[in-house]
C-alpha cells in the first residue's frame, strides 16, 4: 500500500479537524476527497506531509510512519498546493533544479528540461524567471516536479482551482499519465466532473469524517452530484 | 544538501535589486564615515603640531635670551612662569581614525602652574555636532550595521512562508532545521563578507598608519568585535524568525530589539551611572580651589609687576613673594590635590560601573571597544594622564627649586630640563579588555542560536499558518 | 451644510471609531504604548531631577563665587579686576525636556580685568564614554520613540486593509479614497493624543509636585508641545502615504522605517558635517593663538596696538577734558585713563574674535535650519532646544549679557581707581564698600517671540514638511489600487 491512513484525528484543542480516518490507496489508484471547506481534505493531505502531527491514529507511506519517519516518507511524495509557489527571481529550470536536488536527487540540465517539457511548458519558458508565470505554468513546474523527483505518491490540494478549463484539463490528462505509470494520488478537490473523470476512487467528507466512499466506474456523474449534494445536506 | 541551499539562495539574493540597494548605501555610509575619520585625525595632528612649533619658538626666545644675559630669562620664577612651558599630547594610535568622540583634552601645557591651570582649557568646537554625535565608523557599526544585517535577514523564514515557497521546501525530504541552516550559512557568509571587505576598507581610508607596532592587534580586535556583533544580530533576526509569524511582525520585534539594546538601554545606563555615582561637579571643584587660592591669586595679582611703580624698591619685595608665591603654590597644591584625586576617582568608579553594565547591551560593548581599540578611551587617557602627572611634578621641582634657591637658571641647564616621552600601554592590557567584553556578545549570540534551534525543532514550526 | 458634506463628515467620525477600535484591542499596540509613555515619564522625571541638581549647584556657585568677591580683603581696585569674580549660568526652567547643547557648553565665565573668557566647565567634559550615547531625554523620546509608534501603528493601515479584502468594501461604500486618509489620520492622531496629552498632563503634574524652579512660561510650554504636535502629524501623513503606495504590508513597513532612519538617525549626523563643511570653526587652539596675537599687535589688517590705544587715550582725556594738559593731571587719574583705554583696545579685540567666533557657530545653526528642510527631524530638534532654551542661541545670549557685565564691572573699578586714588596712586586700595557697589549679575532668558525671531526658518521646514506630506497621503490615498 502507499498511503494508508488508520484511525487518523487531528484535534485543534476542542476542534476536531479530523476524526478517525481509514484510508489506503494503492499503487495507480486516484483517490478524490469531496467536501466542503472545512471538512478536513487539507488537514488530511497536511499529515500526510508531515506539516501538522496527528492527535491519533497515524499516517504511513510505503509503510512508513510520516509522524515518525517524516523526513524520509518526504522522498516519496511529491505536494501540489492550489497555487504552486516558487522562487520568482529564479527561472522555472532553475527551481526545478533545486526542488530536485533538496529531494535528493541529481538529475542533469537536459533531462530537467525533458521534465519541463513533458509537463508541457514550451521550452523557452523554461529559461524565463519565474515572476512571469502564469498559475497554469507553474502548476507544470510543479508537475514536473513530480516527476523529476520519481515520486510514487501525489499528494494534491485542490490543484485545477483557479485554472482556466484548457489549463484544468492539461492537468487532468498529465494526471493521467502520472496514474498510468502507477502513481498512487491523493486529491483534495471541489470539482466532481474532474474527480469522475481522472479519480479511480472518490470519498465525501463531511465535519472531519468520511462518510461515503463510491467506485467512479460503478457511478455516472449525475450520481456522484447528487450523492454529494444528499450529503451535504443532511 | 546545505550547498545547494546556499547556492540556490546566493542566486536569489544575487537577483533582489533591494539587497544591492541596502549594501550600497551602506557602503558608502563606511565610506564617508571613514573619510570624516581621515579630516578630524589631520586637524588633530594640525593642532598638535602648530602647538609644539610654538613651544619650539617660545623655547628658542628663551634660549637666546639666556644666552643674552636677560635677566628676567635667567630668573627661574618668571622662566617657569612666563617663558618656557612643554606641550604634551597623546600619540594618535593607529585606529584612531574610527572613532571620533570623547577626548579631546589630551593636548596639555605643562607649566609651573598648578594642576588646575593645566587641565581646564576652554573648549571649542561646534557644540551642535557634539550633542548630535559624530559621525564616524564607530556610529556607523553600532547603530547602523544592525539595521543592515536586520534589512537583510528580517524575512528570513517568513519570506519564504508568505511566498508559499516553505510548503513545497517543506513536502521535500530536508527539515526545518537544515533548509533554515543553509539559508542562515548563506546570508552570514554574505554580511560577514560585506561587513569585513567595509571594515578593513575603513581605517586604510581613514588613513591611519597601519604598519605602526601594535596596529595589527588593534585591527585584529577591531575586526573581532565587528564580526561579533554582526553575528549577534544575525542571530537574533535568524531566533526571530524561528518563532515568529509574519515578516512585517519579525521586522517590528527586531525594531523593538534595536530600540531598546541602542538606544534605551545604553540611555538608562548612562542615566543610572549618574544616579548611583554622581557625576563630580567641576563648578564645586572649581570654588574649592578657588578658595584655596585666594591667597596665591592675590600675590600673583601683585605680581602683574607692569604696575608696580617703584622698580628699585622691588627686588627684596619680589624675592620674598616669589617665595610665598610657591610657598602658597605648594599649599594650593596640597588642598586641591585630594580633590582632584577624589574627582578623578570618581569618574573612575563611574567608568567601572560602565564596565560592568555594559553587558547589558551587545551596543554598548561594541562602542566602549572600538573607542578603546582607536585609543580613545578612559583606560588609555589615565594611562597617559599618570605620566602627565609624574612629569608635571619633575618640570615644576626643576623651576620651583631653583627659584627656592634664588639660583638662576643658565644656558647649561637647557640639556637637563625634563622632557616627556609617552610610553604607549601594553597591549596585553587592551586585549584582555576588548576580548572581555566581547565574551558579552559571543554569550547572548549562542542563547539566540539555541532559541532558534528550539524554536525550529517546536512541532509546530513547520505548521504554514 | 448638504447632505454629501454631511454624509463625509459621518463617514470620517465612522472611520475615525473604527480606526480606533482596532488600535486600541491590538494587544502588541497597548503593549508599545505602555513602554513609551512610561519611558517618556521616567526621562522627565529624571531630567526634571538632574536639572534642579544643576539648577541648585549653579545658584551656590554663585552666591560662593560672589563671596569670594566680597571678601576679597582691601586692593587696588584694579587689581580687583584681576582677581575677578565668576558667574554662572542660570538652567533653564524647561532644560528638563530637551537638554539641548547645554552639557556641550560651558556654565561659567571668569569675570576680569584685560580678558573676556570663553564659557568653561561643560557638564560634558566630565562624562564617561558611554554618554556619548546620550541619556534617555524627553526629546529623545519625542523624536524617535513617538515616530516609530506611529509607524508601527499605521503602516498597515492602507495595505492591510487590501491584503484584508476590506479596502475593497470601503471604496465600494462610494467616499472617495482621500476622504478615507482623512479619517485615518484623524484615527491616529486621536490615539496619539489619548495617550500624549494625559502623560504630559501627568508629567506636568508631577514635576509641579516636586516642586518647580523658575517661572513657568506657559507660552514656552505650549509652542514646545505644537512644534512636536505638527512633527508627529508629519510622520502619521508620511507612513499613511508609504502605505498606500506599497505593494505589501511590509514593504510598507520596511519603506517607513527606512524613512525614520535617514531622517531620525542618520540626517542629524550628517547636518552636523554639513555645517561644519560649510562653516569651518577654529580649534580652541587657534584660536586662543589668534586673540594673542592681536592683543599684542592690534587687529589683523588695522592700527597697530600703541596707535589704537594711543587714540582711546585721546578720546578719554578729551572727555575730561584734559586733552593736552596731561602734566596738570593727577598721576593716578592718568593712570586710570590709560588702563581704561588699554581695557577699550581688549575689548575691541575680544569683541573682534570672539564676535566672529559665536558669528559663525550662529551662521551654523542658521545653516542647519534651513537644512531642516531636509528632515523633519532636524526642524523639530532646532525648535525643541530654542523652546527649552538651551540652543546656542541663548547660550549667546548668555555670553553677552556676561560680557556686559564684566564691562561694567571693570569700568566701575576702574574709574573709582582714577577718581580716588588721587596721591595715593597704585598704592590706593578700596575696600569692601566697593566690591558691594558692584551689581549682582542676574540672567532672564528672552522670550517667546525672540525665540521665533530666530527659528523661523525651522517654523517653516516644518509647515512645508507638513503640507507635503500631507498632499502626498491625499495624492498617494487618490490614486491607490484598491486590489
Amino acid at each position: 500500500m502507499v498511503l494508508e491512513a488508520k484511525g487518523l484525528a487531528k484535534h485543534y484543542g476542542d476542534f476536531v479537524a479530523l476524526k478517525g480516518l481509514d484510508l489506503r490507496i494503492a499503487s495507480g489508484d486516484v483517490f478524490c476527497l469531496l467536501g466542503a471547506n472545512g471538512a478536513g481534505k487539507t488537514t488530511t493531505i497536511q499529515l500526510f506531509l508531515g506539516f501538522i502531527q496527528p492527535t491519533r491514529g497515524s499516517a504511513t507511506i510505503m509503510g512508513k510512519d510520516v509522524a515518525k519517519e517524516g523526513t524520509e516518507t518526504r522522498r516519496y511524495v511529491a505536494y501540489i498546493p492550489e497555487n504552486v509557489m516558487l522562487y520568482p527571481n529564479l527561472t522555472g529550470i532553475e527551481n526545478l533544479e533545486f526542488f530536485t536536488t533538496l529531494a535528493g536527487k541529481n538529475v542533469a540540465d537536459a533531462d530537467l528540461l525533458g521534465f519541463l517539457e513533458s509537463a508541457g511548458l514550451a521550452r523557452e519558458a523554461a529559461f524565463r524567471r519565474v515572476g512571469t508565470y502564469s498559475k497554469g505554468m507553474r502548476q507544470k513546474v510543479g508537475i514536473a516536479m513530480a516527476m523529476a523527483k520519481g515520486a510514487v505518491a501525489l499528494l494534491l490540494d485542490e490543484p485545477t482551482s483557479g485554472l482556466d478549463p484548457k489549463a484544468s484539463n492539461e492537468f487532468s490528462r498529465l494526471l493521467l499519465t502520472l496514474r498510468d505509470q502507477g502513481v498512487a494520488v491523493l486529491m483534495a478537490t471541489h470539482d466532481i466532473f474532474r474527480s469522475k473523470e481522472v479519480g479511480t476512487r472518490v470519498g465525501i467528507m463531511k465535519h472531519g469524517e468520511l462518510v461515503a466512499t463510491l467506485d467512479t466506474g460503478e457511478w455516472s456523474h449525475a450520481d456522484l452530484e447528487n450523492i454529494y449534494l444528499q450529503h451535504m445536506h443532511d | 544538501m546545505l550547498q545547494t541551499v546556499i547556492r540556490v539562495e546566493w542566486r536569489n539574493l544575487r537577483r533582489e535589486t533591494s539587497a544591492w540597494i541596502t549594501v550600497s548605501v551602506f557602503a558608502a555610509l563606511v565610506v564617508w564615515a571613514a573619510l570624516n575619520g581621515r579630516t578630524h585625525t589631520d586637524v588633530m595632528t594640525q593642532s598638535v603640531q602648530e602647538a609644539h612649533s610654538e613651544q619650539q619658538q617660545q623655547m628658542q626666545q628663551w634660549v637666546s635670551a639666556l644666552a643674552a644675559g636677560d635677566e628676567n630669562a635667567q630668573d627661574a620664577y618668571k622662566a617657569g612662569k612666563d617663558h618656557v612651558h612643554q606641550v604634551v599630547a597623546l600619540p594618535l594610535s593607529p585606529l584612531a581614525s574610527i572613532s571620533m568622540g570623547g577626548l579631546s583634552d589630551t593636548v596639555l601645557r605643562v607649566s609651573l602652574a598648578s594642576r588646575l591651570e593645566s587641565t581646564g582649557e576652554a573648549h571649542v568646537g561646534s557644540p551642535v555636532r557634539q550633542a548630535t554625535g559624530p559621525f564616524d565608523v564607530t556610529f556607523v557599526f553600532v547603530y547602523l550595521l544592525p539595521l543592515v544585517v536586520i534589512g537583510l535577514s528580517y524575512d528570513l523564514l517568513s519570506g519564504e512562508r508568505e511566498r508559499g515557497t516553505l510548503a513545497l521546501i517543506l513536502s521535500q525530504p530536508v527539515s526545518l532545521v537544515t533548509f533554515t541552516l543553509g539559508k542562515a550559512i548563506q546570508r552570514a557568509l554574505v554580511l560577514l563578507g560585506v561587513v569585513f571587505t567595509l571594515a578593513t576598507v575603513a581605517p586604510w581610508l581613514a588613513g591611519g598608519d597601519l604598519s605602526e607596532p601594535g596596529a595589527p592587534a588593534r585591527l585584529g580586535l577591531y575586526l573581532l568585535l565587528v564580526a561579533a556583533y554582526t553575528t549577534f544580530w544575525f542571530a537574533a533576526a535568524v531566533a526571530v524568525n524561528a518563532w515568529g509569524s509574519t515578516s512585517a511582525g519579525n521586522a517590528l520585534a527586531l525594531m523593538a530589539c534595536w530600540l531598546v539594546l541602542i538606544v534605551i538601554l545604553p540611555g538608562f545606563v548612562s542615566v543610572g551611572v549618574d544616579v548611583v555615582v554622581p557625576q563630580p561637579s567641576r563648578i564645586e571643584l572649581l570654588n574649592l580651589a578657588r578658595e584655596a587660592a585666594a591667597e596665591a591669586e592675590q600675590e600673583a595679582s601683585q605680581m602683574e609687576g607692569d604696575h608696580a611703580p617703584d622698580r628699585e624698591t622691588l627686588k627684596d619685595r619680589y624675592r620674598a613673594t616669589v617665595k610665598r608665591s610657591l610657598e602658597v603654590q605648594q599649599e594650593l597644591e596640597s588642598t586641591v590635590k585630594p580633590v582632584l584625586e577624589q574627582f578623578q576617582a570618581q569618574l573612575s568608579e563611574q567608568q567601572a560601573l560602565v564596565d560592568k553594565l555594559r553587558f547589558v547591551s551587545p551596543a554598548i560593548i561594541l562602542y566602549e571597544g572600538l573607542t578603546d581599540v582607536a585609543g580613545v578611551g578612559v583606560d588609555r587617557r589615565s594611562w597617559y594622564l599618570s605620566q602627565v602627572d609624574r612629569f608635571h611634578d619633575q618640570w615644576r621641582s626643576f623651576f620651583s627649586e631653583k627659584a627656592a634657591n634664588d639660583q638662576s637658571v643658565t644656558a647649561a641647564d637647557i640639556a637637563a630640563l625634563p622632557r616627556f616621552h609617552y610610553a604607549e600601554e601594553p597591549t596585553g592590557k587592551l586585549t584582555l579588555r576588548v576580548m572581555l567584553g566581547s565574551l558579552g556578545l559571543v554569550f547572548p549570540t549562542a542563547v539566540l542560536l539555541l532559541l532558534a534551534w528550539r524554536g525550529l525543532r517546536r512541532p509546530d514550526a513547520v505548521s504554514l499558518r | 451644510m448638504n447632505d454629501s458634506a454631511n454624509n463625509k463628515v459621518s463617514a470620517i467620525a465612522a472611520i475615525i471609531h473604527k480606526e480606533w477600535r482596532e488600535v486600541v484591542r491590538d494587544g502588541r499596540f497597548r503593549f508599545a504604548s505602555v513602554a513609551t509613555v512610561l519611558l517618556l515619564l521616567l526621562a522627565m522625571t529624571f531630567g526634571w531631577q538632574q536639572a534642579e541638581r544643576i539648577h541648585h549647584e549653579r545658584e551656590a556657585a554663585g552666591d560662593v563665587a560672589r563671596k569670594h568677591w566680597d571678601h576679597q580683603g582691601e586692593k587696588n581696585p584694579h587689581m580687583a579686576t584681576h582677581y575677578g569674580m565668576y558667574v554662572f549660568k542660570p538652567t533653564g526652567s524647561l532644560s528638563y525636556l530637551d537638554p539641548g547643547v547645554e552639557p556641550y557648553l560651558g556654565v561659567s565665565v571668569k569675570i576680569e580685568g584685560h580678558r573676556q573668557n570663553l564659557p568653561t566647565h561643560a557638564a560634558a567634559s566630565d562624562s564617561t564614554a558611554i554618554h556619548q550615547f546620550g541619556g534617555l531625554t524627553v526629546a529623545t523620546g519625542l523624536q524617535w520613540l513617538v515616530p516609530l509608534l506611529i509607524i508601527g501603528l499605521a503602516f498597515g493601515s492602507w495595505t492591510s486593509e487590501r491584503e484584508r479584502g476590506t479596502l475593497r468594501q470601503l471604496a465600494s461604500s462610494g467616499l472617495a479614497l482621500p476622504v478615507l486618509a482623512v479619517g485615518k489620520t484623524g484615527g491616529l492622531l486621536a490615539v496619539l493624543a489619548a495617550l500624549l496629552i494625559p502623560t504630559a498632563a501627568l508629567g506636568g503634574g508631577v514635576v509641579s509636585a516636586l516642586g518647580h524652579f523658575g517661572a513657568v512660561d506657559v507660552g514656552r510650554i505650549v509652542a514646545f508641545m505644537a512644534a512636536y504636535g505638527v512633527y508627529f502629524l508629519v510622520f502619521v501623513a508620511v507612513t499613511l502615504a508609504i502605505s498606500a503606495t506599497a505593494s505589501a504590508s511590509r514593504v510598507a513597513l520596511v519603506l517607513a522605517l527606512g524613512f525614520w532612519v535617514t531622517t531620525a538617525v542618520v540626517a542629524p549626523r550628517v547636518l552636523a558635517d554639513v555645517v561644519g563643511a560649510i562653516k569651518p570653526l577654529p580649534t580652541a587652539y587657534e584660536l586662543a593663538h589668534a586673540v594673542a596675537e592681536s592683543l599684542d599687535k592690534g587687529l589683523p589688517g588695522q592700527t597697530p596696538k600703541e596707535e589704537r590705544v594711543e587714540e582711546f587715550s585721546k578720546e578719554l582725556l578729551e572727555q575730561h577734558g584734559f586733552l593736552g594738559a596731561e602734566m596738570m593731571m593727577p598721576e593716578a587719574l592718568l593712570q586710570g585713563l590709560e588702563l581704561q583705554a588699554e581695557a577699550r583696545f581688549e575689548n575691541e579685540v575680544f569683541d573682534y574674535h570672539f564676535g566672529a567666533l559665536n558669528a559663525d557657530i550662529g551662521a551654523q545653526e542658521v545653516w542647519a535650519q534651513w537644512l531642516s528642510f531636509f528632515s523633519p527631524t532636524l526642524a523639530v530638534r532646532s525648535l525643541s532646544m530654542a523652546f527649552a532654551g538651551t540652543d546656542h542661541a541663548h547660550h549667546r545670549d548668555f555670553f553677552a549679557h556676561a560680557e556686559q557685565y564684566r564691562r561694567e564691572l571693570v569700568q566701575l573699578m576702574d574709574n573709582d581707581f582714577a577718581t580716588n586714588a588721587g596721591a595715593d596712586g597704585w598704592d590706593y586700595v578700596a575696600g569692601p564698600e566697593l566690591w558691594a557697589k558692584a551689581p549682582r549679575f542676574e540672567y532672564e532668558p528672552p522670550g517667546l517671540f525672540w525665540v521665533l525671531g530666530h527659528q523661523w526658518k525651522s517654523v517653516l521646514a516644518l509647515m512645508c514638511w507638513l503640507v507635503g506630506a500631507g498632499v502626498t497621503s491625499w495624492v498617494f490615498a487618490r490614486r491607490m489600487r484598491v486590489i
